[in-house]
C-alpha cells in the first residue's frame, strides 16, 4: 500500500516536472506557437519600457524607479531572445521565421539595454530619443504574435 | 468615544491585514491579462474568509481555545497532526514570500537587489516580534497599510470609461487568445491569494492572544464584515488599474515594478511613494502574520504553552519554532529562487489547502459542547456547507488545470 502511494506520488512530481520543462518543437504548429509566444512577452517587455518612459517623459517617475523597471524589462528581454533561439526549427522553410523574429528580439534586447543606462545615468534627454523606437518594435513584435489563430 | 475609535482602528487595521504580496501580485497580473473578468471571483472569496473567519473567531472568543486545539481534541491526534503538518509548511512557503514581498517594495524605492534586504527585514521582524506589543504591532501594518488606497483613488485618475467597466464585471467572459483552462487555473489561483488560511489562524489565535470575551464578538464581527470587504475594494482596485493602463498595452505583469506602474501613470512620484509604504506595511504585517501562523498551528496541536505576548522563556518551545521558522525561510529566500514564482505556487497550494482549514472549522462550530448557544445558525452554515464545495472543487481540480495549462501558460 505504501509503495503504491509512494509511486503515485513520483508520478505526480515526474508529471509535474515535465509540463514545467521546455521541450525542443516537433511540429510547424509547435514551433510557430513558440514563436508567437516568445513575441507576445518580448512586447510586454517593450510596452513595459514604453510606459515607464513616458512616465519619465512627463516628470512622473523617480529615476531609481524607471531604472530597475527598465532593468526589469531588459532581463526579461535576454531571458526571452534565449530561450527562443535554443529552439531548434523542425524544418528548413521555418529558418526563415527564426531568423527574422530572432533580429526584432535582439534588437528589442538592445533597445531596453540603451535604456537602462540612459535611466540609470538620469539622462531624461537620452531616454526621450531612444524611446522614439520602442512603438516600430512593439508593431514588429505583434506581427510575430498573429503566427497562430488566437 | 472611545469604543468608536477602537472599533475603527480593528477595522482598519482587518483592511490593511488583508492584503498580501500573493493579492499585490496576482491581482494586478489577472488585471492585465483578463481586464475585470474576474472580478466575481474577488466577490466570492471574501464572502468566504468572512463567513470562515467570523466563526474562527467565534469559536475562539467563547471558548478561550484557538482552533488547531480544538481540532486535535475532536478530530483525534492523527488527522489533527496532518493537519498540522500541511499548515505548517504552507505558512513557512508563504513566509518565504512574504519576506521577499516586503524586500521587493524597498527595491522598488531604492533600487537596491531586493536579496540585499531580505537579512535586514528578518531581523527588523525579529525585533518587532519579540519588543512591539501584539496590538500596535497589529495596528501598526493596518494603518500604514492603507496607504495602498492609492490604488482605489488612481482608477477615477486613469479616467475609465465606467459603463463599459460595469458591463466587464457583470458580464465576465474569458478574453479572446485565453483558453478557458487558463482562465480557470487563474481563478483558482485568485481564490488562494484571497482566501488565505494563516488568515484565518491568525485571526482566530488573535481573538485569544487579545483576550477578547463573548463582549467582543461584536468587534470581532465588525473587524470581518466591514474589514475584509473593503480589503476586497482595494484588490478589486488593483485589478482594475492594472486592466485600464497594462491591458491595453499587452503588458504581462511578472514583477512588482509593473504592479505599480499604473499608480505611478496616474499620480507620478507621491503615487509611488505611497504605493511603496503601503506595500512594505502590507507585506511586512503578513510576514508577522505567517510566521506567528506557523508557530501557533504546531504549539496549539502539541499543546504547548504559546503566544506572541508570553515571555518567550514561559513558551520556550513556540519561541524557539518561530525564530527557527524566520530563519529557515530567510535562508530559503537567499537561495534566489524567484520571489514572483514562490508567490504564486504558495496561493496555488494554499488554494488547495482550503477544505483542511475549512472543515475542522466548520464541525467544531457545530459542536454545542464548546459554543453552546453560539453554534453556527442556519444561514452560517448554509454557507459554510457552500463554500466547502467551492473550495474543494478548486482544491480538486488545481493539479488538472496546472498540467493542461503548463503552470498557466
Amino acid at each position: 500500500m505504501r509503495e503504491i502511494g509512494r509511486r503515485g506520488l513520483m508520478s505526480i512530481v515526474l508529471v509535474v516536472l515535465a509540463t514545467a520543462c521546455v521541450g525542443p518543437s516537433f511540429t510547424v504548429q509547435d514551433y510557430r506557437q513558440k514563436a508567437a509566444n516568445a513575441a507576445e512577452a518580448m512586447r510586454s517587455a517593450v510596452e513595459t519600457a514604453r510606459l515607464v518612459t513616458g512616465a519619465a517623459a512627463e516628470g512622473k517617475t523617480p529615476g531609481r524607479y524607471a531604472s530597475l523597471a527598465l532593468s526589469e524589462a531588459e532581463m526579461d528581454a535576454g531571458s526571452i531572445s534565449e530561450s527562443f533561439k535554443v529552439v531548434q526549427p523542425p524544418s528548413q522553410r521555418l529558418q526563415h521565421l527564426r531568423e527574422e523574429l530572432s533580429a526584432v528580439l535582439d534588437a528589442s534586447t538592445s533597445a531596453l539595454a540603451s535604456l537602462r543606462i540612459a535611466a540609470y545615468r538620469g539622462d531624461d534627454r537620452r531616454l526621450s530619443e531612444l524611446a522614439a523606437d520602442l512603438p516600430r518594435l512593439s508593431s514588429e513584435l505583434a506581427r510575430f504574435e498573429h503566427l497562430v489563430p488566437g | 468615544m472611545k469604543r468608536v475609535l477602537g472599533a475603527a482602528l480593528g477595522i482598519f487595521t482587518a483592511i490593511g491585514g488583508f492584503m498580501d504580496i500573493g493579492d499585490l501580485v496576482t491581482d494586478a497580473l489577472i488585471g492585465a491579462r483578463f481586464g475585470l473578468a474576474m472580478v466575481w471571483v474577488t466577490v466570492v472569496a471574501v464572502i468566504g474568509i468572512t463567513v470562515y473567519s467570523e466563526m474562527a473567531g467565534r469559536v475562539a472568543t467563547i471558548t478561550h481555545r484557538p482552533v488547531f486545539d480544538l481540532v486535535r481534541e475532536r478530530m483525534g491526534a492523527r488527522l489533527g497532526l496532518a493537519n498540522v503538518v500541511v499548515s505548517y509548511l504552507l505558512n513557512a512557503l508563504t513566509l518565504v514570500a512574504e519576506l521577499c514581498g516586503v524586500a521587493l517594495g524597498i527595491e522598488l524605492a531604492t533600487d537596491v537587489h531586493y536579496l540585499l534586504w531580505v537579512p535586514l527585514v528578518a531581523l527588523v521582524t525579529f525585533f518587532v516580534m519579540w519588543r512591539l506589543p501584539f496590538k500596535h504591532m497589529e495596528r501598526l501594518y493596518g494603518l500604514v497599510g492603507l496607504f495602498l488606497f492609492v490604488f482605489v483613488v488612481a482608477v477615477w485618475q486613469l479616467g475609465p470609461d465606467w459603463g463599459a467597466m460595469w458591463h466587464d464585471v457583470t458580464h465576465p467572459s474569458v478574453p479572446s487568445g485565453e483558453g478557458l483552462p487558463t482562465y480557470l487555473f487563474y481563478a483558482v489561483v485568485m481564490l488562494g491569494a484571497q482566501m488565505t488560511p494563516y488568515e484565518v489562524f491568525f485571526f482566530s489565535s488573535g481573538a485569544v492572544e487579545h483576550g477578547w470575551t463573548t463582549s467582543d464578538l461584536g468587534q470581532a464581527r465588525l473587524n470581518v464584515f466591514i474589514g475584509y470587504p473593503i480589503g476586497g475594494i482595494l484588490a478589486i482596485g488593483i485589478q482594475a488599474v492594472a486592466a485600464l493602463a497594462l491591458q491595453p498595452a499587452g503588458v504581462q505583469v511578472e514583477h512588482l515594478s509593473q504592479s505599480v506602474l499604473p499608480v505611478v501613470m496616474a499620480f507620478g512620484k507621491l503615487g509611488l511613494a505611497c504605493a511603496v509604504l503601503g506595500i512594505v506595511a502590507a507585506t511586512f504585517g503578513s510576514v508577522l502574520e505567517t510566521l506567528l501562523s506557523s508557530g501557533y498551528t504546531a504549539a496549539q496541536h502539541f499543546g504547548w504553552s504559546w503566544g506572541k505576548s508570553v515571555a518567550p522563556s514561559s513558551a520556550a518551545r513556540f519561541s524557539v519554532l518561530v525564530i527557527a521558522t524566520l530563519i529557515g525561510a530567510t535562508a530559503f529566500a537567499l537561495t534566489t529562487i524567484n520571489p514572483i514564482t514562490i508567490t504564486i505556487y504558495a496561493v496555488y497550494l494554499g488554494a488547495a489547502s482550503l477544505p483542511f482549514t475549512f472543515l475542522p472549522i466548520l464541525i467544531v462550530a457545530n459542536d454545542r459542547r464548546y459554543l453552546g448557544e453560539h453554534v453556527n445558525g442556519r444561514l452560517a452554515n448554509a454557507l459554510g456547507v457552500v463554500y466547502l464545495f467551492v473550495v474543494s472543487a478548486a482544491a480538486l481540480a488545481a493539479l488538472p488545470l496546472l498540467i493542461a495549462t503548463k503552470g498557466g501558460l
